[in-house]
């Protein structure tokens, strides 16, 4: 099942497209070892080969109590092979200049590898050594830990990480979606190796896996690569157990919590649940995102709390479609003489977007934007290839880029009302203040 | 940095490192997988302005970016930081873009754009799909000589200044940390001052001050236009002096004098290279109660390609790398997996700036708390593979946190005298070079990065052609001798100033 899209489906999306029809790489989607779904975006402008492989797997299935295994295990990646032990495994990549990691986030880990062409071979190799053969040394363990536990340390001097705990802690009290991903010191304490182990083979199991080829490799280099060295991938669906759903609303009601910290600036973070990536309303609510506080300096945030009030040097929104309803959040410092004037001011907005959605020129505006910068999003194969990688992780389709612009511009003022009604009530956000007192 | 996110910290040190080496990887790159060369033009209008075309045809991209050579090393004191400040004012508006208006344009079209200031230079990108990318012509010459500098939008964004310095430094203890590093270890240099501005004098700055800042150094002839993406250069090249040609040059452009880098002689051979007593005036100890787990941060002056001793610089690239780049350098073997006192270690090198710069080192020890780690002596590793001899010490000992630094140091400057002493070997420099050239290739997977480094260059005075074409070659000269020199030269006891940051 290869489909050759990327010459047809480009062709007038955006205005100066023509040129990238011919200049862009192909896109070929395979099926791989076991069922996995390869995607080959193939560009030979530089020497290199980018993979990312996405599996099912991240914080959201700690085992209960060990909060922060899916972070050590994904850092064991690297630590060596049956025949390979760390020291060895890792000077031999470093000697081909070989790049090679993983990293866990809530939903899932992310393999990183980056080679050059001439190198491809060994870069399989150790590949398909750290899925299929880990070392899983006890010292290499308790290396990882050490680290671990040092950056959960670390972390509490931040006052933007500790308001983003809290506030998912807040958001999903009772749901994986609410831990931290780099675990606890509690939890950590708890972890053994055998749990490292058990979690890197539930992870990679062929049906959960998606493979991202990116850069100067073609079919047969990738399909003959796949057949010699990922050959022995597990068939088999992951073991695990499906994630339970978020609850319709938090068990409690809309609330703010302060985090004391001494600092000169408060750090104000504001979350409600928001859609999940299938969401009907993805489109509308990408569009209102980007209207109220998306990147750049245009944003309605941006305008009246940075650019008229100078009361910030950045504030923005942000939601994160997972598999279920991730969150929704507004962001923002001020020094501690403005918090009370900011939060009014980040309530305020939030409310006027619930109430009157956006203007047609807004609306217009912010279409030709997103429409107008989407090529420079696929340029580089690390775009490229974390671009697909969710593609395929959220089984977006692979005419999902093609599309793309259309969808945006189809959006419409009333879509937007729609879900700014739905998911913007004020009166569900929850407050997180982080700085000195109240 | 006038929004946050893609921005280039130069107010904070070790980001600011990070940047620079990373320049230098895309430069390697460069040489060593365009035998034939980039296609470029490279030519200067009659008012001065260097203006540097590169076509780079890979997606239907392109970026525009201005360099000015203004940085916190041509300020003076009181006046800390006006560069930075007048980064953010160049966004606030001219008489035929008024504020507002400029991001409204760049948004319409599709684009996107930032700006950054470092101790040499100030610079502005904006990138947009190839077929639009005049409009950024169109914007970046109207703001070249017509800023408007209104007092309103300079009160407003100066409170958004004091703001960005909070979020960097005042409430970030790592950041209040590195500038008062810094500060010590560049002494009287103004690049021991902070690229930001000390506070007190971002407070003060008036409309005046930055209208004389922006009469003084922004002109064509102070500055470089770099265009790179899938480009056709003639026709660039003639829309570049459409927009360009007619800005006046600054005839009485000034020159900021820094003293001159003198590299030290090499060491006698009976001097002792390591292990010395460090004097009271090297070190910098910092209690900050915001911190949670400790940090060392050593650093050593050396010479840049602009300096005296400019012939080292590859050697000690080289070094760096062996030193502190990944689990296979010295210090993670040393410190981390034998000594079992760190969980990180780094070392960084630039080579570009326009004055001497730090080579610097830093440790994380671990933190206090764990279970005790298991003797690594008992580990069974016995396949017959070289495995590393641990000591068990430090591990089975457990010290962590505070206690660990000065074991840390230690450690740290017994590594470094084994660089000064002994040559490293074939396999370990190999690895090294193949590690550096690699990553230089990786890195150039955006046409942001390359525009980046041909801006640097050529804002600082280097032959960014050169370089770029050469580099490779330059780093596989290195030998083992360059590297045990440049140790011995360079990273004495006597030169480095130790910054530690505790609870």
């Amino acid at each position: 099942m290869i489909s050759r899209l990327w010459t047809v489906v480009l062709a007038g999306l955006v205005c100066g497209w023509a040129v990238l029809v011919q200049a862009d790489p192909m896109v070929q989607t395979v099926q791989g070892p076991g069922g996995m779904t390869v995607h080959l975006v193939e560009s030979h402008a530089n020497p290199m080969v980018e993979m990312r492989l996405v599996a099912r797997g991240g914080s959201v299935s700690d085992p209960p109590g060990k909060a922060g295994v899916a972070y050590l295990t994904a850092w064991m990646f690297n630590e060596g092979s049956d025949t390979l032990d760390a020291a060895t495994f890792q000077e031999r990549l470093e000697f081909h200049g070989i790049h090679l990691d993983a990293t866990a986030s809530l939903e899932s880990v992310v393999v990183r590898l980056t080679t050059l062409t001439g190198h491809l071979e060994e870069a399989w190799s150790r590949l398909a050594d750290a899925l299929l053969r880990p070392r899983m040394a006890e010292k290499d363990f308790a290396r990882g830990v050490d680290e671990q536990r040092a950056l959960i340390v670390k972390n509490q001097e931040q006052p933007q990480t500790r308001a983003s705990l809290l506030l998912h802690q807040m958001l999903y009290p009772d749901h994986p979606y609410g831990r931290p991903v780099v675990g606890t010191l509690e939890g950590l304490s708890r972890i053994t190796l055998a749990d490292v182990v058990r979690f890197h083979a539930d992870t990679y199991h062929a049906p959960d896996m998606v493979l991202v080829v990116a850069g100067d490799m073609d079919l047969p280099q990738l399909q003959a690569g796949l057949a010699r060295h990922l050959a022995g991938l597990d068939a088999t669906p992951s073991p695990r157990a499906a994630m339970p759903p978020v609850p319709s609303a938090p068990p409690t009601a809309p609330q703010a919590q302060h985090v004391e910290m001494d600092l000169p600036q408060t750090t104000l973070l504001l979350g409600t649940l928001g859609i999940h990536r299938h969401d009907p309303d993805y489109y509308a609510l990408y569009v209102l995102n980007q209207i109220l506080g998306g990147s750049g300096l245009n944003s309605r945030l941006s305008t009246e709390i940075r650019e008229k009030r100078g009361l910030t040097y950045g504030v923005y929104s942000r939601f994160v479609p997972l598999s279920d309803r991730g969150p929704f959040i507004v962001a923002m410092k001020t020094k501690t003489e403005s918090t009370s004037e900011a939060l009014a001011l980040l309530q305020q907005e939030l409310q006027r977007m619930a109430r009157e959605g956006v203007t047609e020129t807004e609306l217009q505006e912010v279409i030709l934007y997103l429409t107008g910068s989407f090529p420079l999003h696929l340029d580089g194969l690390g775009k490229l290839s974390a671009t697909w990688g969710t593609i395929g992780f959220y089984q977006l389709g692979t005419d999902y880029l093609a599309k793309w612009p259309d969808r945006i511009r189809a959006v419409t003022r009333e879509d937007v009302m729609r879900v700014a009604r739905r998911i913007l009530d004020a009166e569900r956000f929850y407050t997180v203040t982080v700085g000195k007192g109240r | 940095m006038t929004k946050p996110g893609s921005d280039r910290p130069a107010a904070r040190w070790p980001d600011g490192r990070v940047w620079v080496r990373l320049l230098g990887v895309v430069l390697l790159c460069l040489g060593s997988w365009r035998a034939e060369g980039l296609e470029h033009q490279d030519f200067t209008l009659n008012n001065g302005l260097r203006v540097i075309l590169v076509r780079e045809p890979k997606a239907p991209v392109a970026i525009s970016q201005v360099w000015y050579r203004v940085g916190s090393v041509d300020e003076v004191e009181g006046k800390t930081g006006l560069s930075h400040m007048l980064e953010h004012m160049m966004f606030q508006g001219t008489p035929a873009v008024p504020a507002g208006e400029f991001h409204r344009l760049v948004g319409r079209n599709g684009g996107e754009n930032n700006a950054s200031t470092t101790h040499d230079a100030t610079s502005y990108y904006i990138k947009l799909a190839a077929d639009r990318i005049e409009l950024a012509l169109r914007l970046e010459a109207d703001r070249m000589r017509h800023l408007s500098l209104q007092e309103e939008h300079f009160r407003s964004e100066n409170q958004v200044v004091q703001e960005e310095r909070r979020s960097r430094t005042d409430a970030d203890p790592n950041g209040r940390f590195l500038e008062k590093f810094q500060a010590r270890a560049y002494g009287s240099h103004p690049y021991g001052r902070p690229v930001i501005g000390w506070m007190t004098d971002i407070q003060h700055y008036t409309v005046a001050d930055l209208r004389a800042w922006y009469q003084r150094h922004y002109a064509p002839n102070n500055a470089v236009l770099v265009l790179v993406g899938d480009l056709d250069l003639a026709a660039m090249a003639q829309h570049v002096r459409d927009h360009f040609a007619d800005l006046p040059a600054r005839p009485d452009l000034p020159q900021t004098l820094v003293s001159p880098y003198r590299p030290p002689p090499l060491p006698a051979a009976d001097e002792p290279v390591g292990l010395l007593e460090l004097s009271a005036s090297q070190r910098l100890a910092v209690t900050d109660p915001g911190v949670t787990l400790p940090m060392w941060y050593g650093g050593y002056p050396v010479p840049t390609l602009l300096s005296e001793g400019r012939e080292d610089v590859f050697a000690l690239d080289v070094l760096a790398t062996i030193l502190g780049s990944g689990s296979n350098s010295r210090l993670y073997q040393k410190l981390v997996l034998e000594e079992g006192l760190a969980v990180s270690v780094s070392a960084h090198y630039g080579g570009f700036s326009r004055s001497w710069e730090l080579f610097t080192l830093s440790a994380t020890p671990k933190s206090p708390g764990g279970p005790p780690a298991p003797s690594l002596a008992a580990s069974p590793e016995g396949n017959g593979e070289p495995t590393l001899v641990s000591r068990p010490d430090g591990a089975a000992t457990g010290v962590t946190g505070a206690a660990a630094l000065p074991r840390i140091e230690q450690a740290i400057l017994h590594e470094i005298d084994r660089l000064a002493r002994e040559p490293v070997s074939e396999r370990e420099l190999q690895r090294a070079k193949n590690g550096m050239i690699a990553r230089h290739v990786f890195a150039h997977d955006s046409i942001h990065e390359l525009a980046s480094a041909i801006g640097l260059l050529s804002a600082n005075g280097i032959d960014w052609l050169s370089v770029v074409e050469e580099l490779p070659q330059k780093i596989e000269a290195v030998r083992a001798e360059d590297v045990q020199r440049v140790a011995a030269r360079y990273l004495r006891p006597g030169h480095l100033v130790v910054g530690v940051l505790t609870p």
